[in-house]
Formats: structure tokens, C-alpha cells, sequence
């Protein structure tokens, strides 16, 4: 392709992803990647002993300076091959993508490239990700699998907007001790070519399948050494696919896997500990990562995208009550008792010194849990949270979800789309006193909040496409809200008023034959197959022109994305669905 | 059948290296999320444990106990230390 010596080398190694490969060097190619030239890198895939291994010429129209290659002694582990690798690279920094399914943010390779030169013994690392509504290796126990990935992935546009990918992949998988604390291990990291020969490359004693804990022990084996320097990229990522992986989709096994590669890196190296020397964060984030980034990391403080929101954090009264009244519908001002009471979640026994030190965190320990806490709620990613229930706000939805509801509600407005709002499963009724009080500061007198919930819980699940989905009151109470409860939240906040609506009972018997006219913005959050398709087939057709049709479990759950798909299908509804987080997707009637 | 104290105290120094802890500060009522263990440690914990200790462990005896005390007390119910 050229002659010129290429600035960086990437290894990518690749086992079996007939699927998620083209994805990954897609994501690598000059179209994709940002403020690098074709010429300045160059890609190595070496396959690792697949049936069909990938061919060079599948990916000619990459534009990418590209080989491909079988390694000719394939092994369970990776780490020979990776090795192999190292030694046909050309370039004076070389970086490793041990699995070839993860996919890359669109300024990666320029961000490494420039992280690499603030030091001459520069470890450069980077955060990994995983694609869909939480760790693989618990959501695929769950139904998550590549047909669910691929809806994701058509919802972001990832083409032309890489950075995208952070908002549909909300588990950060590397950053188990914290955003600013060690790395567990790097995914995709570069070396100067100098350390990776002074370090052996991985170490082959590594044979476990998937290599175990070879690349945690390759990062501390370089950060141990005398003179190198961590550097961590911020506002890029690499992010997984699902793909079978011997360690992030080993489902039940999982934890069998992982103890597996502890025992067998302890049997190597004796002890375990995982290196936390002082570290450089490289910057700047680029303007396009910031927007979604900042989501992950500033727990939603940062500026929205434009065309998801309308209204913007401002100096003026009306922005400052719905941004405090998106605060406390999330309960994002109480997060520290939240914080709090999640130390004692699992607990026999409440020990006294919670009264009178950890409620007030006196000791000053829940900073951290705190900060994570911050961005859980921003993201609306609760439920997917070990040692955590369902938000003590008002709403489980984020402040995404927030954000784009506020646009669709005041974007309804401004294009005058006739109709009403109406939200069927509520919960606590957030969401809709969000729009009724969108609605009322706007002026309107004529439109009405409708909510529509059993306010009793889920039906236990009827269709097969729900079975093993039973999210009813007898297992899940806090989901069963009393019709009391949410009128009372409405008249807290001061609205309530006769242009709210209650449609109470399952979908199934209500919604048929419902009085609800014309409909400017349709929130469907019913979780269930049956729900969405019920509250589908009988509201759809009320939803005006230009109207909104918002699915908040599209991404989280894969039975109401079944409906919404039959449904779509069955209807030939073109527009496209857009996610609009990891979880909620919406597309606007034409 | 492996020695309680000397589990207790292996256990303990394990979490002080792997945390990076004072082990003064593990004590046998320090609950594992407030000294900074999250699950993957604790599965970490059960590799490292059935290397050093030449036995077997069902990893999921380390997420469902929240204290070095409740483990061991696990531990021992479990047979596999006396």
C-alpha cells in the first residue's frame, strides 16, 4: 500500500468472528478512524485457528493497510499468536487488541498515537466496554445475544458517529476499582516496540483458553518495569461484541473461568496484586467523544446532544425547574442516603454504627460508591446493578431518557403534532409528571397526560415470549405502584389537575377500547412482550403524524424488542428506530 | 482439613496486597464492599485460594458471604476447613 514505515503496528487477533470482525476492522479502517492517515498504520489480524479464517481481500475496499494471517500452531490461548504477531510488526508502536471482537472508538488510534509521545516509555492503555444493557456475561443468561446486539448497533448510526457506542454500552469493564483507580487489565494497549521486546512479549506459560490473565499480567509485567509509565486514553474506548469469548461470554461459567485464570496466574507469579502506580490521563477528549462521554464518566452533567434536547441548563427559571425537577424525579439530590442504605443491602444485621457514622458517612468512605452511584443514575442503569434495587426516585429511566423525553414532548409542541401524551407501565409516575410539567410550562391547556398501569405490578407472563419473564407484584413488589401512590406524587410536585388520566388494569382489558384520541407521544415501558404488542396494536394507530413513538425497554429487553419488531414488520412502519441510550429507542411516525 | 487461623490469616493478607490495605484495617467484621472488594475479586480470591491451598472451591462461597467472618464460618460448614 506504501512504503513508508508505518508510526503504529496493531495486532488483532481473531478466533471464530465471522461476524464481529468485519465490524472491528471496519472500526480501524481510515473512513472510520479520525486524525490518522491511512499511511501512518498498519493492521495485523492473525487468526487463531478458525474453521474459516478471514481473507485480506474481504476487506480491500477497508482502505486499510492490512494483513492477514493464520498462525500455523493455534492453541486455546491466544498468547503465541499474539506473539507471532509482535514479531511482524513494523511500526515503532505496537499495540495489542487481544480479542477481535471489540470494536473501537473513531479516534482511537490518533488519541494512542499522541498518548504515546508525552512519555518515551509510555504504557498507553485504554477503557473497554461491553455492547448491550450490562456485563455479557450476565445479560446473555438473560436472552442477550448477537440478533439483540445487531438491533443495538442498527440504532446508533456507528458508522458515522463512532462515539455512539457509549451510549449503548453502559458496563465499563476495566474500571472495576473506580474511573481514576488501576486498570484490571487493558484490552487494546500499545508499547513501544523496545518495552515489547524487553518484556518478552506475553508470556506462553499463559495456556488457559482465552490466555486466562496473560494481558493483566503483560500491563503489570510493563508497569513494574523500571521507568514505563502508565497512560490512559480518556474519551475513546474499545467495546465488545458478543461473540462466545472464553472469559466476557462465559455465562454460568463465568465465574468458573475467572477463578480458573486467578488460580492459574497465582500458580505463575505467586501472589496477586494489581499494579497502581501513579498514572497519566491523556486528553484532550474530542468534541464529539465529549458529548457521550462525559454521560459515562460526569454522570450526565455534560451537554446533551443537539437534537436531543431542546431545552438547555440555563441562567432562566424554566430550565433550572425542570433540570431540578429531573434531579429529584431521579432522586440525584438523595443519592448519599441511597448510598448509605446499599451498604447494608445483603447485611444480617444492621450494625449500630450505621446510625451514627455510615447514614452520614462520617468516616468518609462512600465517596467513591457515591460517584458511581452519580452515573449510575444517569445512565437509568439500576436494575442492572448488583447490590442495588430499583432508584428511590419517582423514575428508573435516567437522565438520557429524561433528556429525550423533554425533546420529544417540547419538538411535538413547537411542530404542533396533534394529540395528547400518554405513558403506559409508569411505575412511580416520573416520566409522566416530567411531561405534564413540560406541558404546562409551555402554555398548553388542551392536552392530557395519560397513564395507563395495572397499578398492581406486571401480569405474570401469558405468551411464550415472555415465559420465564414473571415480573409480577409476588416477586417483584416494588414494582407494583398503587394508582394513590402516583396521584399523590402528582399532586405533590402541583400537577394534578383534571388533564391527567388514569387508565387502571392490564393492558389487555384497558386499552382496546380506551378513550384516548389522538396521541402526539406514545412512552411505551410495559417490559413484556405482551405489553408492548398490546399497547402497540391498540394505540398506534392514534398516534398522530410527526407523533413519537418511545419503547424503553428496546435494548434491555429482548421480548418487547421481539414485539416492537413484529410489530413494525407486520405493519411496514419504515422509519428507522434511533437508541436513544443503551435501553430506550424511539422512531417518529412518518 | 486446612487450619482456620491459618485461612483467616492468609485470607487477610491476601486482601491487604490485593487492595493495596493496611491488614491491621481487615478485621473479621469488615464487610468486603466497604474495604473496596467487588465480585471479581472475590472470585480472584477463591483462584488464588485453591493454588495456595491445593483444594477446591465453589467460587460462589465467596460472593455470598459479605465478611472474612461469615466466610470462614462458610468455609467450615463447607468441610473444607476444621
Amino acid at each position: 500500500m506504501s512504503d513508508k514505515t508505518p508510526e503504529l503496528s496493531l495486532i488483532v487477533i481473531s478466533y471464530e468472528m465471522a461476524r464481529e470482525l468485519p465490524r472491528t476492522l471496519y472500526s480501524l479502517s481510515p473512513q472510520y478512524q479520525q486524525g490518522i492517515a491511512a499511511t501512518d498504520y498498519e493492521v495485523i489480524v492473525i487468526d487463531n485457528g478458525s474453521r474459516h479464517p478471514p481473507k485480506a481481500e474481504d476487506f480491500a475496499d477497508l482502505g486499510l493497510n492490512l494483513q492477514i494471517h493464520s498462525f500455523p500452531d493455534p492453541a486455546p490461548s491466544p498468547v503465541r499468536a499474539i506473539n507471532h504477531g509482535l514479531s511482524l510488526a513494523a511500526a515503532p508502536l505496537v499495540g495489542v487488541n487481544i480479542d477481535g471482537a471489540r470494536m473501537a472508538s473513531p479516534g482511537l488510534l490518533d488519541a494512542c498515537r499522541r498518548a504515546a509521545r508525552t512519555d518515551p516509555a509510555a504504557v498507553v492503555t485504554t477503557l473497554s466496554f461491553q455492547i448491550g444493557p450490562g456485563p455479557q456475561w450476565i445479560t446473555m443468561q438473560q436472552g442477550y445475544d448477537a440478533a439483540w446486539e445487531d438491533r443495538l448497533l442498527a440504532g446508533i448510526d456507528w458508522q458515522n458517529n463512532g462515539y455512539r457506542l457509549f451510549d449503548i454500552s453502559p458496563f465499563a469493564e476495566n474500571v472495576v476499582r473506580g474511573w481514576f483507580g488501576p486498570l484490571s487489565e487493558s484490552n487494546l494497549l500499545f508499547l513501544p516496540r523496545g518495552l515489547w521486546q524487553d518484556l518478552g512479549g506475553y508470556d506462553p506459560a499463559f495456556e488457559s483458553p482465552g490466555g486466562g490473565a496473560a494481558n493483566a499480567d503483560l500491563l503489570w509485567r510493563a508497569l513494574e518495569r523500571p521507568g514505563t509509565r502508565q497512560v490512559t486514553v480518556l474519551g475513546e474506548g474499545v467495546f465488545h461484541q458478543i461473540h462466545g469469548g472464553t472469559h466476557t461470554n462465559a455465562g454460568s461459567d463465568s465465574l468458573e473461568v475467572n477463578k480458573r485464570a486467578a488460580k492459574e496466574y497465582y500458580r505463575l507469579r505467586g501472589r496477586i496484586r494489581v499494579v497502581d502506580a501513579e498514572r497519566s490521563y491523556f486528553g484532550p477528549v474530542s468534541r464529539a467523544a465529549s458529548e457521550t462521554y462525559h454521560r459515562q464518566l460526569a454522570a450526565g452533567h455534560a451537554a446533551a446532544r443537539e437534537d436531543a434536547t431542546v431545552v438547555r441548563m440555563g441562567p432562566d427559571a424554566t430550565g433550572r425547574y425542570l433540570d431540578l425537577l429531573k434531579a429529584v424525579l431521579l432522586n440525584e439530590t438523595g443519592l448519599e442516603t441511597e448510598v448509605a442504605l446499599d451498604s447494608l443491602r445483603g447485611a444480617k444485621e444492621v450494625p449500630p454504627a450505621f446510625w451514627t457514622e455510615t447514614l452520614y458517612d462520617v468516616p468518609g468512605k462512600l465517596a467513591l460508591a457515591l460517584d458511581e452511584k452519580r452515573r449510575i443514575r444517569a445512565r437509568g442503569i439500576d436494575t442492572l446493578t448488583a447490590n442495588a434495587g430499583p432508584p428511590l426516585g419517582y423514575t428508573m429511566i435516567g437522565r438520557q431518557r429524561l433528556e429525550h423525553l423533554q425533546w420529544c414532548v417540547t419538538t411535538a409542541l413547537a411542530e404542533g403534532v396533534a394529540g395528547d401524551v400518554m405513558e403506559c407501565g409508569v411505575w412511580r409516575g416520573g416520566a409522566s409528571l416530567f411531561m405534564k410539567a413540560v406541558l404546562d410550562l409551555s402554555g398548553d391547556r388542551e392536552r392530557t397526560v395519560w397513564l395507563a398501569d395495572s397499578f398492581a405490578g406486571l401480569p405474570p407472563p401469558s405468551y411464550p415470549e415472555d415465559q420465564g419473564m414473571d415480573l409480577s407484584r409476588e416477586h417483584f413488589p416494588s414494582l407494583a405502584v398503587s394508582q394513590q401512590r402516583v396521584e399523590r406524587a402528582f399532586a405533590d410536585f402541583g400537577l394534578l389537575d383534571a388533564r391527567v388520566r388514569f387508565l387502571p388494569g392490564f393492558f389487555a382489558d384497558t386499552l382496546a377500547d380506551c378513550e384516548v384520541g389522538q396521541l402526539a407521544v406514545l412512552r411505551l415501558d410495559g417490559d413484556l412482550y405482551s405489553s408492548t404488542m398490546q399497547a402497540l396494536e391498540a394505540l398506534y394507530d392514534r398516534v398522530s403524524p410527526g407523533g413519537f413513538i418511545v419503547i424503553d425497554d428496546y435494548g434491555g429487553l429482548g421480548q418487547c424488542a421481539q414485539a416492537v419488531d413484529r410489530f413494525r414488520s407486520a405493519r411496514g412502519i419504515t422509519p428507522p428506530i434511533t437508541m436513544i441510550d443503551w435501553t430506550g429507542a424511539y422512531w417518529r411516525k412518518s | 482439613m486446612l487450619k482456620a487461623d491459618v485461612v483467616r490469616a492468609w485470607i487477610t493478607d491476601f486482601l491487604a496486597s490485593l487492595l493495596h490495605v493496611d491488614p491491621a484495617d481487615i478485621k473479621g467484621d469488615s464487610r468486603f464492599n466497604n474495604i473496596g472488594l467487588d465480585s471479581v475479586d472475590a472470585v480472584v480470591m477463591a483462584g488464588a485460594m485453591e493454588e495456595h491451598f491445593n483444594t477446591e472451591i465453589d467460587a460462589t462461597l465467596f460472593l455470598r458471604n459479605s465478611t472474612v467472618d461469615e466466610l470462614l464460618a462458610d468455609l467450615q460448614a463447607n468441610g473444607i476447613i476444621g
